[in-house]
């Protein structure tokens, strides 16, 4: 790794390409952690799938983004993954609907409308070949917003999975979906639907917001240590936006204390108690529109003033918090 | 439910190209099976099992973006024999195989000629399609058997008597690998594995033959001046496959070749296919005997014109030649007068009459004359009759014709493999020389025009030979705006003054192309307000 010199104030990159700037950034906390290493269990025990509950806003679409991209990384070993979002399925899904849906995912070629024979061939084909092209057994598909399928699609989805079984490929389906993912789960026990929980609703992992303070801390210490960007310079994100403060020991995570604080007040100032789950869209937000402001004054002896914090937070984040709070009040 | 939060999340960046695979076009490929010169057929059939792919399918995903607009419309866009239709590089991404290696799979690598775009139909080898194979030289005319297992190449379904045609068609890929009427060439194809079923040294074969034809193919291209050399001069009607036939002979290719032109199989005159060959050969050593013998009596053949044996050797031979001289000349001389020269054809029909075409094209007024004295030189009848024939070429061409007669007897007494650089550059000379000559009667005509200088003579700048002019009609190109203050004649170059009144730019086109000069030349154009325009042209090659 390269040697930055401490008293740069000049950045590898512009500010417009930086990750946060341009909302590529993932900020991991205790939850995204904790859901990571649920779903990286679930692979290695060859569970044929689970659900991933989440409020809405919390992140769920991004991590699936980071799983499709990433799941070599987190894995440990090279695995083929697809992923797709699911469609209204009130009256049910038909077959060649479901399969063009899924090459379509996949990104094969021509994803058009065919015959079914065709489209099946070519499904279990495509995703055959993409697990021998890697050396592996398995195919990991995320589906999210999985609370709105339809039985008839687990049932297509069956098939998929004894296809693809009798090719010696084994399909694990990660689903998505809000929290009523559990409910439908809890239904088709009731309903003894089996054969559907069995494959596809096995494990069972609630992906949280921000729950409390030591979690905003937690996801700060990441933005201030245990981040990098660009790859390869050992930059962390807050040393990106403020270098001379950051080598005269300014961290964001010392200041979580007083964000809390202020989002708090922000809320009490509404009406509202902090609610249980912070979504990360409203932390995020913050967070970002915070950096970039402390961009534009960095200093070595900066200081993050209440007033600051606080403007922040209605400017960029008090509307979602607001949201947040009277969802689960609801 | 794990409760372990052990970080595993190393990049945090999300990217912005979530999904993608490169260029790579996604699809079942089943691996990289596809090998250096297998047909373009056979990989898109095996693509198409893979795929369920019809044949629109395959246009839609490795067509070039016209093609995809409208599948299997255009034949140019469907043709397996080039590659003008595909999306090459996408081609190599899929099978594997890089850009140089995908072109051995179009048949237009193996040929001698542009213009040869080997066979219509699918040719293969019956033991070859067993195991999967089928490279695009299977599809070459020339060859009558197969390089590997040396059986006859057929081209017909042994359970149909049908023929594929060599295209993509929507009942090609309807039974993938298969004759339409359902017989599988390939019985075998799921029970074994594709890959290494063409063998290394069967490639070296291939390389080994492209490696022959290549010097040979460059010389042949468009421009070049050895494009004569094994053009069919001796060899009029023979085809292409004969032509290679021919090279084989004069120029020994791969080892394997001569089984598959024929040479090992005339023994067996069981097998009608074997018949042909021996055919081939026979009717092949005739035609040499028949140059033998011309050679030898060319000289008493000369003295006798009227005789068949003369014509239909010797005359008909030197005109099928001249034909593709002119062609060629057109090409090098001509250039982008091509158009002009079919207005002066269309205006006048058959008679070449340059003297009625007052705003034609001027090169192209000379390249019908031309032709029309060269037509009325190798006349049949003419010939016998050379005073008919003098009569017919302007009195100033008399000299060019007496040139012309000398080239052609070169012509004729050499060899096809011997019409070189020597001969072409004479003919080059001899053409030249009498365009030289209407350019100095143009531009006198010109200063006639503009000065009111009446000369009766032109002067050919390089020999000083005064000639009598034609008379001022023969050419009137010079448009209007233009006006010739001064001709400067330095042999070899030539300067002239030009005044023009408006748009000098498309003034000194028109002299440009009044002056048909291209040696070192300077063109002056005067623009109103004294404004200069100084061109100078690059030598003529």
């Amino acid at each position: 790794m390269e040697a930055i010199d401490l008293g740069k104030p000049e950045r590898p990159c512009a500010l417009e390409a930086h990750p946060i700037y341009t909302d590529h950034a993932i900020l991991p906390t205790r939850a995204l952690e904790a859901c990571v290493n649920a779903i990286k269990q679930w692979i290695d025990n060859l569970l044929p799938g689970g659900i991933v509950r989440a409020r809405q806003r919390h992140g769920k679409t991004v991590l699936i983004d980071y799983l499709a991209e990433n799941i070599n990384l987190v894995c440990g070993r090279p695995l083929p993954v697809g992923s797709m979002i699911s469609w209204e399925q009130k009256k049910g899904t038909s077959e060649t609907r479901f399969y063009t849906e899924i090459l379509d995912a996949l990104g094969y070629e021509l994803s058009d409308p065919a015959t079914l024979s065709k489209l099946r061939r070519r499904t279990f084909g495509y995703i055959e070949q993409q697990a021998r092209e890697v050396g592996s057994r398995q195919f990991v598909l995320f589906i999210d917003e999985a609370q709105e399928l339809h039985l008839s699609f687990y049932k297509h989805l069956i098939k998929t999975h004894n296809e693809l079984n009798k090719r010696g490929v084994r399909l694990i389906v990660v689903l998505f979906g809000q929290p009523e993912l559990a409910g439908i789960r809890s239904h088709m026990i009731k309903e003894r639907k089996g054969e559907i929980v069995g494959r596809f609703m096995t494990g069972v992992h609630e992906l949280t917001g921000i729950v409390d303070l030591a979690d905003l801390t937690r996801m700060y210490e990441s933005i201030d240590e245990g981040s990098e960007y660009p790859i390869g310079t050992g930059m962390s994100y807050t040393r990106f936006f403020v270098p001379r403060a950051f080598d005269n020991h300014f961290r964001l995570a010392d200041h979580a204390e007083r964000v809390w604080h202020w989002i708090a007040q922000a809320l009490h100032k509404e009406g509202l108690k902090v609610p249980k789950q912070i979504s990360m869209q409203a932390i995020m937000s913050f967070t970002r529109w915070l950096l970039i402001e402390l961009y534009a004054i960095d200093d070595s002896d900066l200081v993050l003033t209440d007033t600051l914090v606080k403007e922040t937070i209605d400017y960029a984040a008090r509307l979602q918090l607001i949201t947040d709070a009277l969802t689960e009040e609801a | 439910m794990s409760s372990t939060t052990t970080s595993v999340l190393p990049p945090l960046v999300k990217s912005d190209t979530f999904g993608g695979n490169g260029e790579r076009p996604r699809i079942i490929t089943g691996g990289h099976w596809a090998f250096r010169g297998e047909s373009i057929w056979s990989i898109f059939h095996k693509l198409a099992y893979l795929n369920d792919f019809s044949a629109r399918d395959i246009v839609r995903c490795f067509g070039t973006t016209d093609a995809q607009s409208r599948p299997l419309v255009r034949t140019a866009e469907r043709d397996l024999r080039i590659p003008a239709g595909f999306d090459i590089a996408k081609i190599a991404d899929t099978v594997g195989l890089s850009i140089e290696e995908i072109l051995w799979s179009f048949y237009e690598h193996y040929v001698l000629d542009a213009s040869s775009r080997g066979a219509a139909v699918l040719r293969y080898c019956p033991e070859c399609i067993k195991l999967g194979i089928h490279t695009a030289l299977h599809q070459s005319p020339a060859l009558l058997a197969c390089p590997w297992h040396e059986v006859p190449l057929v081209s017909t379904c042994p359970n149909c008597g049908g023929v594929q045609f060599y295209e993509l068609n929507m009942a090609l890929l309807r039974s993938p690998y298969a004759c339409r009427c359902g017989y599988s060439f390939w019985p075998d194809q799921d029970n074994t594995p594709w890959k290494n079923r063409f063998e290394e040294s069967q490639g070296r074969d291939l390389e080994e033959f492209v490696n022959w034809i290549a010097p040979v193919r460059d010389a042949r291209k468009r421009h070049s001046k050895r494009y004569v050399i094994l053009q069919e001069d001796e060899h009029d009607k023979l085809s292409l496959d004969d032509v290679l036939f021919e090279l084989n002979r004069i120029y020994p290719g791969p080892a394997w070749l001569n089984r598959c032109l024929g040479d090992q199989l005339i023994q067996d005159e069981q097998d009608p296919q074997r018949f042909v060959y021996a055919q081939r050969r026979k009717v092949f050593a005739a035609r040499v005997a028949s140059r033998n013998d011309m050679r030898i009596n060319i000289e008493s053949m000369l003295e006798n014109p009227n005789d068949p044996y003369f014509v239909g050797n010797v005359l008909k031979p030197v005109r099928a030649s001249l034909r593709r001289l002119k062609t060629q000349i057109q090409r090098v001389f001509l250039k982008h007068h091509a158009h002009c020269a079919d207005e002066v054809v269309f205006a006048n029909g058959q008679l070449y009459t340059v003297n009625r075409t007052g705003k034609t094209c001027l090169w192209a007024s000379a390249y019908a004359m031309w032709d029309k004295t060269t037509y009325y030189l190798f006349d049949e009848t003419s010939v016998s009759v050379p005073l008919t024939v003098a009569d017919r070429v302007p009195a100033d061409h008399l000299g060019i014709y007496l040139k012309w007669q000398q080239v052609l007897r070169l012509f004729v007494l050499k060899e096809a493999e011997a019409i070189d650089k020597d001969i072409l550059d004479l003919l080059a000379v001899a053409f030249q020389r009498w365009l030289r000559l209407r350019i100095s009667q143009q531009f006198l005509y010109c200063v006639g025009i503009v000065n009111d200088i009446a000369n009766p003579y032109c002067r050919d700048p390089l020999d000083g030979e005064q000639y009598p002019m034609q008379g001022g009609h023969d050419f009137q190109s010079l448009s209007s705006p233009l006006s010739i203050a001064t001709i400067e004649l330095e042999p070899p170059r030539i300067r002239i003054d030009v005044h023009c009144s408006y748009n000098w730019r498309a003034a000194a086109r028109a002299a440009v192309d009044a002056c048909m000069w291209k040696k070192y030349s300077w063109l002056n154009i005067y623009r109103p307000h004294s404004y200069r325009q100084e061109i100078v042209f690059p030598r003529f090659t």
